[in-house]
């Protein structure tokens, strides 16, 4: 029996000793990976420079305001930290842990806001992304909660690999191996959408939810955080605008109660002396050239919608 | 409880633990209590179903022990007959319904019977079904003495290693093993952790990573190019290799911890010179139990017709052979397609002599390899589809074979390193099964190469498996 304990001993130790090296170096390259939203969670975590003014939301907010066009204007140092499918809990994480950071705090930050970002029951959009940063104690935090996963990593780190598809392998090996070939579609955190993918049969998204936001019951624990997020931002003097990004036509999803949403949202600007832009209905929204769908302006309906953005702020 | 999860090893863990723990009296009660509890994690009322099909073969056979020859007959049919139509219920009923259905809408008849509505095909019944009407057919013919424990029978019946996808079971082979007392030994566990080492890392790291590439393909076939459809094709023979010869590895290796032995499924299948050979390699324990109790029967019962009984023998075995597969078109194509290809072999045997004598012989058996295998290939399109239509249009993509731009969409980077890990991957598994067998014997004697060689494979399951427990395809079988 002792000899069986000793031959399984041996066999786990040694395999598990290549599967944590090679853990440990996929994510030396997936940290330097400019694929992906890599680049944006790299950035949240080294803070390569000062930044200014911080655009933090979904991919309202990555894909509808380029930073460089906003630097041009205002004259500014900003960084775009949208994430696809981010909620206020995902943008409290991003503001905490800039925050957390050795530089000044930013002069504003930006929260694209939309009746969809109080939906908790959706999930971190590709979680997978956050594992190479599971070491850091603000980002475990938060990706913990939606997905375990990121426990097992923690407790068993030997077997983190096995986490991780044929795509981030990928990733890790060419980011390790190729640093000089990566290149990233993303500026400043921005990422371009096509401006010829506007579908005509793009329509607003059914049935999302139907439920969540009619119940107020659970849309207060991300009214909330929002209010978090505001006490934060004012402790740091931190000038906050929440801003209502442009729909086409001016259409929101009508599943996510919008007119509550927005009373609740100017309780809270009220209360806290936040600017809020309401930029959901302003003339570019009757452009269909310059939106990639209902939601999304391609790349140039984002350049315009910046520049007036960046005067607005101004 | 899939093989490939975290509870199976707990499972199992637990089990071989209180197995070698308990007194020799107890062991089978445990595994019996392990085999049901495993079963019944799928669907707990299942359960029931096996064990009555276990009650009424054990009793039968007492009964028909205990009767003269030709008394016996009355009893094993009906015996028999309730297996066979429990499998037919859950199985069948759907398929034979609809199209009887069909038949009558046709001839513009009205069809009374509906379809009963969401059957799940109990997992393993199709093997232990077979595996009863093994045990009647060998107690009918007086090959062996019916079991007297009905425990022992029961574990022969629901052995959870083999219980959800074989290897079908003789009751000469397995049944008497359980009568025995296995000792606790060192390098027959070693032996038995190394073959499911060497199945799980074919099922999780090719078989499944295969399946990614594969699924999507066979779900929307219409959206692939030729090359990539022809590409996926052959791929797919890998998949359903690793995928059902990694089953049973982890099947045997558990067996054999435990102290038992399993009979081996697989030779090799892709180095058949023909397709007669193929079935010899492949799935060895359905080949053997079609052969047995129903090729060899139909050929004694139609002896007078000579070689035309080879053709008919052939084709109502792998007609059913097909059918046994699933109640779909595609299988019985399946079938139908290996009986066409057999009965030609059959017939042309002593003119492919001549062909042989006339070439170079080993020219010739080149050949023959590579035209196996493409068959072979080519009839898993039938195999792997969901439907005909889907089987067509594959077909339909591999005659017009077009290489547009899609391709390289198809091959992006990130495509081909996978295909690089596949293929890498693949080359180690037949480097290692041809020097060591499918069997891994050839390890037992070194214990260097042993060592380096489960480190080699359990570092490159971690490193490249896809930790995504999918189901394992002969489970829907």
């Amino acid at each position: 029996m002792l000899r069986l304990i000793k031959y399984v001993i041996v066999l786990a130790g040694i395999s598990f000793l290549i599967s944590y090296s090679l853990f440990v170096f996929l994510n030396i390259g997936l940290r330097s990976q400019k694929n992906d939203t890599f680049p944006v969670i790299n950035e949240l975590v080294n803070n390569n420079e000062n930044i200014q003014v911080l655009f933090i939301g979904s991919s309202l907010a990555q894909n509808n305001i380029n930073p460089i066009v906003f630097d041009s204007v205002t004259k500014s140092t900003s960084y775009n930290f949208g994430y696809p499918g981010a909620k206020i809990e995902h943008s409290q994480m991003i503001i905490k842990r800039y925050l957390n950071s050795n530089h000044p705090p930013p002069q504003k930050i930006l929260i694209m806001l939309e009746p969809y970002v109080l939906d908790t029951t959706l999930e971190i959009n590709f979680p997978v992304q956050y594992y190479p940063f599971y070491k850091d104690t603000i980002i475990y935090n938060f990706v913990s909660k939606y997905d375990p996963d990121i426990k097992f990593i923690k407790k068993f780190p030997f077997l983190g690999v096995t986490k991780y598809n044929d795509y981030l392998k990928y990733l890790g090996v060419s980011g390790v191996l190729f640093p000089n070939r990566l290149t990233s579609k993303l500026l400043k955190g921005f990422e371009p959408l096509d401006k010829n993918s506007w579908k005509e049969n793009n329509e607003l998204p059914k049935n999302r939810t139907k439920e969540l936001l009619i119940s107020k019951r659970k849309l207060d624990p991300e009214i909330k955080r929002l209010e978090e997020i505001c006490k934060l931002c004012s402790q740091k003097n931190i000038q906050l605008y929440f801003i209502l990004p442009p729909t086409y036509k001016g259409k929101r999803e009508k599943n996510y109660n919008p007119d509550n949403f927005i009373n609740d949202l100017k309780l809270i600007v009220e209360k806290y002396n936040i600017h809020l832009f309401d930029n959901s209905d302003i003339d570019l929204c009757q452009k269909k050239e310059l939106f990639f769908d209902y939601h999304h302006l391609n790349k140039k309906g984002a350049d315009i919608y910046t520049r007036i953005l960046a005067n607005l702020i101004n | 409880m899939l093989f490939n999860s975290y509870s199976f090893i707990l499972f199992f863990l637990c089990v071989v633990l209180l197995f070698f723990s308990l007194p020799s009296r107890f062991r089978n009660i445990l595994l019996l209590a392990a085999s049901y509890y495993f079963y019944m994690q799928w669907k707990p009322e299942y359960g029931l179903l096996l064990a009555f099909s276990t009650i009424i073969s054990y009793y039968t056979a007492i009964l028909i022990s205990k009767k003269k020859f030709e008394e016996r007959k009355k009893y094993i049919v009906a015996c028999i007959f309730i297996n066979l139509s429990i499998l037919f219920f859950f199985k069948y009923f759907n398929f034979f319904n609809d199209n009887f259905r069909s038949v009558f809408s046709y001839f513009q008849l009205s069809y009374p019977i509906p379809n009963i509505l969401k059957i799940i095909l109990p997992v393993g019944i199709s093997f232990y079904t077979f595996e009863t009407i093994s045990y009647l057919l060998d107690i009918y013919y007086e090959r062996r003495e019916p079991e007297k424990k009905i425990i022992t029978y029961a574990v022969y019946i629901s052995f959870f290693p083999k219980l959800l996808a074989g290897p079908i079971e003789k009751s000469t082979n397995l049944l008497v093993q359980l009568n025995t007392v296995p000792e606790f030994n060192y390098e027959r566990i070693v032996e038995g952790l190394r073959r499911m080492l060497w199945g799980f890392f074919k099922k999780i790291v090719i078989a499944d990573r295969l399946s990614l590439m594969i699924d999507p393909v066979y779900s929307l076939p219409s959206n692939y190019s030729g090359v990539y459809t022809l590409i996926t094709c052959y791929l797919f023979a890998f998949q359903i290799y690793c995928d059902f010869s990694g089953y049973t590895d982890i099947a045997i290796g558990a067996s054999k911890i435990l102290g038992y032995d399993i009979v081996e499924n697989f030779n090799f299948p892709f180095i058949s010179k023909n397709v007669g050979e193929f079935w010899r390699r492949w799935h060895l324990s359905l080949s053997n139990w079609l052969k047995d109790y129903l090729f060899t029967p139909i050929i004694f019962k139609r002896k007078g017709w000579k070689n035309y009984a080879l053709v008919y023998a052939t084709f109502i075995t792998f007609l059913l052979c097909g059918l046994w597969h699933g109640a779909k078109w595609t299988f019985v194509t399946f079938g139908l397609l290996q009986g066409i290809v057999i009965s030609y072999e059959l017939m042309t045997k002593s003119i492919r002599k001549k062909w042989a004598s006339e070439i170079s012989t080993k020219l010739y058996n080149n050949i023959s390899l590579v035209l196996t295998f493409h068959f072979i290939v080519f009839s898993f399109i039938f195999f792997r589809a969901d439907n005909m239509h889907n089987a067509f249009e594959i077909i339909n993509r591999l005659i017009h074979f077009n290489f547009n731009s899609h391709i390289l969409s198809e091959f992006n980077k990130f495509g081909m390193f996978s295909l690089g890990i596949v293929f890498l991957t693949i080359s180690f598994m037949h480097f290692v099964e041809r020097k060591y067998q499918p069997s891994l014997v050839g390890f037992n004697n070194n214990i260097k190469i042993n060592y380096i060689f489960n480190c080699i494979t359990l570092t490159l399951l971690i490193i490249l498996g896809y930790f995504h427990p999918q189901i394992f395809i002969y489970f829907n079988f």
